[in-house]
C-alpha cells in the first residue's frame, strides 16, 4: 500500500512539472511579454520619447528578470509558483491568489452538489434500466440520456435562468446561497449524468447476471433486497474509472453555467480576465485547474489500486 | 437487438441533414444573411421568418443556414487535423521503445483528462477572441486521445498471431498497416471521432456563447449565441435557434457514436471508452 501511495506522489509531481512546463511555454509564447502590455495598458509610453521608453523597458525587464536565459526564467517561475506567489492582476491590482482563493469555495461547492445531482440521477437512470434491459423504459431513458448528452450547457443553462426567474422567481443576481445554487448545480449535473448512467447501467446488468446475483434470485431475495445487498456495491467501482472524464466535464461545464448564472466562483472571474487579457489571472487558472486535474486523477488512480490491486494491470493493457 | 444500426442511421440522416443545410445555404436561404431590415426588430418567428429576426432585422433562419458554413467547416477541418496527428504519433509511439512508449502514456494521459474548455479559454486569454485561437487550443489537447487510442489498438493488432504470421512471412511495414493495423483501427477512432467533433462543436460553440469565440457580426452560430445572449431576456428566440442548430449537429453526432459502439460491441471489437 505504502508502494502505491509513494509511486503515486511521485508520478503527481513528474506530471504536475511537465505540465508547468507545458503551461510556462504557452505563456512565454502568446504575444507582448509582461513588459508590453504593462506600457500599452498605462499608457504611460506616450509621455515617453522612444530612447527614454528604451531604457526604461530594459530596467523593467531587469527587474522582472526577462534578459536572463529561458530555462533560469523558468525555474525563477516555477518557484514562485510553488510559493503560490502568482503574480497581481493587471485588472484589479491585487494578488491573483487571493482573488483566487476568495472565489474557490463557491466553485467547489457548485461542483459538489452538481456531482451529486449527477451521480444521484445516474443511479436513478440506471437502475430503473437495468431492470429490464432493452425493455420500453430502458429505450425511453437511452433516448433522454442521449438527448441530456447533446443539450449544449450554454442552451439549457441560459433558458433555464430565463423560465426561472420568470416562473418560480430566481434571483438573478446576488452573494453565492443556497436559494442560487440549485438552479447551475442541476445544470450542471444533467449534462454530468449520462456518461455515469451508461457505465452504471452495464455494470449492474453485468452483476444481476452472475451467478452470485442469480442465486440469491432463485433463493428468493426479493428484486430490491438483491440489488441493495449484493449487486450495488461491486457494481458501483467501475465508476471511480469515470472520475477523470466527469472531473473534466464538470470544469468545462462550470465555466458556462458560472458565467450565465453569475456565480461567484473561479471560473466566472476567470472568464471576465480572459476577456480583458489578464495574463497573470489566465496563467493562474491554466495553472489550477492542471493542479485539480492531476491530483484527481492520482489520488484516483491510487485509490482503485488500493481497493483492486489487480486494476493496475488490467488498465495497463486495456488503455 | 438491431439498436445500434438504428442510432447510426438516425444520426447520419441528422448530420447530413445539417451539413447539406449549410451545404445549400445560398439556395435554401429567402434572405441575405447580412441585410439588414429584411423584417421587424426582434421578432419571434413567423410564415415569412421562420427562426424571427435579430435586433437588426435580419433573418435569423438565412444566418442560421450561411452560420453553419463556417462552423460545420472549421469544426471539419480542426478535426481532420486532430485525427491525423492523433493517429500518427499515436502509431509512432507504438513502434517505439519501452521508455518512449512509457514516457508517452503519461503525456497522453495528462492531456486526454484535461478540459478542451480550459486550454481554449487560456488561449484566448493569451492571444485574444476569435474563432481560430479557440480552435487551435482545443486542437493542443485533443489530438491525446486519438494518441492514446491509437497507440493501444496498434500494440494489440501487432500482437495478434494473425499479424505476427504475416511478419515472420515477410509482410513489409505497409502492408502490415493496411491488412492488420488499418482494419482495427478504422471503427474505433471512427467511434472516437463522432464523441470528440460532438465536444469541439460544444466547445467553440460555448466560447463563442462567452463572446470569446467567433465574432459578430459573422453569421456563425456561436457568433449568433453571443448576440441572442444580450437579447435572452426580450427575445429568447436569439438563443432558442442557434442552440437547437447546435443541438442537432450534437446529437446526430452522438447517435452516431453510440449506434456505432453498439455495433462494434456487437463484431467482438473493443472499444476503449
Amino acid at each position: 500500500m505504502a508502494v502505491a501511495v509513494v509511486r503515486g506522489v511521485l508520478t503527481a509531481a513528474g506530471l504536475l512539472a511537465v505540465a508547468s512546463v507545458l503551461v510556462f511555454a504557452l505563456v512565454r509564447a502568446a504575444p507582448g511579454d509582461a513588459v508590453d502590455v504593462e506600457f500599452g495598458e498605462s499608457g504611460v509610453a506616450a509621455f515617453l520619447t522612444p530612447d527614454e521608453e528604451a531604457a526604461a523597458r530594459a530596467a523593467r525587464e531587469r527587474q522582472l528578470g526577462l534578459d536572463r536565459s529561458v530555462p533560469e526564467q523558468y525555474l525563477r517561475w516555477a518557484y514562485r509558483i510553488m510559493r503560490l506567489d502568482l503574480g497581481t492582476s493587471f485588472r484589479t491590482g491585487r494578488p491573483v491568489a487571493d482573488e483566487l482563493a476568495e472565489r474557490l469555495p463557491a466553485s467547489l461547492a457548485l461542483g459538489c452538489v452538481g456531482f451529486l445531482v449527477a451521480l444521484g440521477v445516474a443511479w436513478a437512470v440506471a437502475l430503473v434500466s437495468a431492470r429490464r434491459p432493452g425493455g420500453p423504459v430502458d429505450h425511453v431513458l437511452r433516448v433522454l440520456s442521449l438527448t441530456a448528452t447533446a443539450v449544449p450547457t450554454f442552451l439549457l443553462g441560459s433558458l433555464s435562468l430565463r423560465y426561472a426567474v420568470e416562473w418560480v422567481g430566481y434571483p438573478v443576481a446576488g452573494e453565492a446561497s443556497a436559494r442560487r445554487l440549485w438552479l447551475p448545480a442541476l445544470v450542471l449535473g444533467v449534462g454530468a449524468m449520462p456518461v455515469m448512467a451508461r457505465l452504471l447501467r452495464a455494470s449492474l446488468i453485468d452483476e444481476y447476471g452472475r451467478p452470485y446475483a442469480v442465486a440469491a434470485r432463485i433463493r428468493g431475495a426479493s428484486w430490491a433486497r438483491v440489488t441493495l445487498r449484493h449487486v450495488l456495491r461491486p457494481a458501483s467501482t467501475p465508476l471511480l474509472t469515470l472520475a477523470g472524464l466527469t472531473l473534466s466535464t464538470l470544469v468545462a461545464s462550470s465555466v458556462l453555467t458560472e458565467v450565465i448564472f453569475s456565480w461567484p466562483g473561479v471560473s466566472e472571474y476567470a472568464v471576465a480576465a480572459i476577456a480583458a487579457k489578464d495574463h497573470p489571472v489566465v496563467q493562474a487558472y491554466l495553472l489550477l485547474t492542471v493542479a485539480v486535474v492531476v491530483l484527481v486523477n492520482r489520488t484516483v488512480d491510487v485509490v482503485q489500486h488500493l481497493l483492486d490491486p489487480r486494476t493496475a494491470r488490467t488498465t495497463e493493457a486495456v488503455a | 437487438m438491431k439498436g445500434g444500426r438504428g442510432l447510426v442511421v438516425t444520426g447520419v440522416v441528422l448530420v447530413a441533414a445539417m451539413v447539406l443545410a449549410a451545404v445549400a445555404a445560398p439556395l435554401l436561404a429567402r434572405y441575405d444573411p447580412a441585410a439588414q431590415g429584411v423584417g421587424p426588430v426582434l421578432a419571434g418567428p413567423s410564415a415569412e421568418h421562420w427562426f424571427g429576426t435579430d435586433r437588426f432585422g435580419r433573418d435569423v433562419a438565412s444566418r442560421l443556414l450561411h452560420g453553419g458554413r463556417t462552423t460545420l467547416l472549421a469544426t471539419a477541418a480542426a478535426l481532420v487535423v486532430v485525427v491525423a496527428v492523433g493517429v500518427v504519433v499515436g502509431a509512432v509511439v507504438a513502434a517505439a521503445g519501452a521508455i518512449v512508449d512509457r514516457l508517452a502514456r503519461r503525456l497522453f494521459d495528462l492531456l486526454v483528462a484535461f478540459p478542451v474548455m480550459v486550454v481554449a479559454l487560456a488561449l484566448v486569454g493569451l492571444w485574444g477572441p476569435s474563432l481560430r485561437t479557440a480552435l487551435t487550443g482545443a486542437l493542443l489537447v485533443l489530438w491525446a486521445p486519438f494518441a492514446r487510442l491509437s497507440r493501444a489498438l496498434v500494440r494489440a493488432a501487432l500482437a495478434e498471431p494473425l499479424a505476427v504470421t504475416a511478419r515472420a512471412l515477410g509482410a513489409g511495414r505497409w502492408r502490415l498497416v493496411r491488412h492488420e493495423v488499418w482494419p482495427r483501427l478504422r471503427g474505433p477512432v471512427l467511434v472516437l471521432a463522432a464523441v470528440e467533433s460532438a465536444q469541439l462543436i460544444g466547445v467553440v460553440a460555448g466560447l463563442s456563447f462567452l463572446g470569446l469565440g467567433a465574432q459578430p457580426p459573422s453569421p456563425e452560430w456561436g457568433a449568433m449565441l453571443q448576440e441572442g445572449r444580450a437579447a435572452l431576456w426580450s427575445a429568447p428566440h436569439l438563443v432558442f435557434a442557434p442552440g437547437l442548430a447546435v443541438l442537432t449537429t450534437v446529437a446526430g453526432l452522438t447517435c452516431i457514436a453510440e449506434g456505432l459502439r453498439d455495433v462494434l460491441d456487437r463484431a467482438g471489437q473493443a472499444m476503449p471508452s
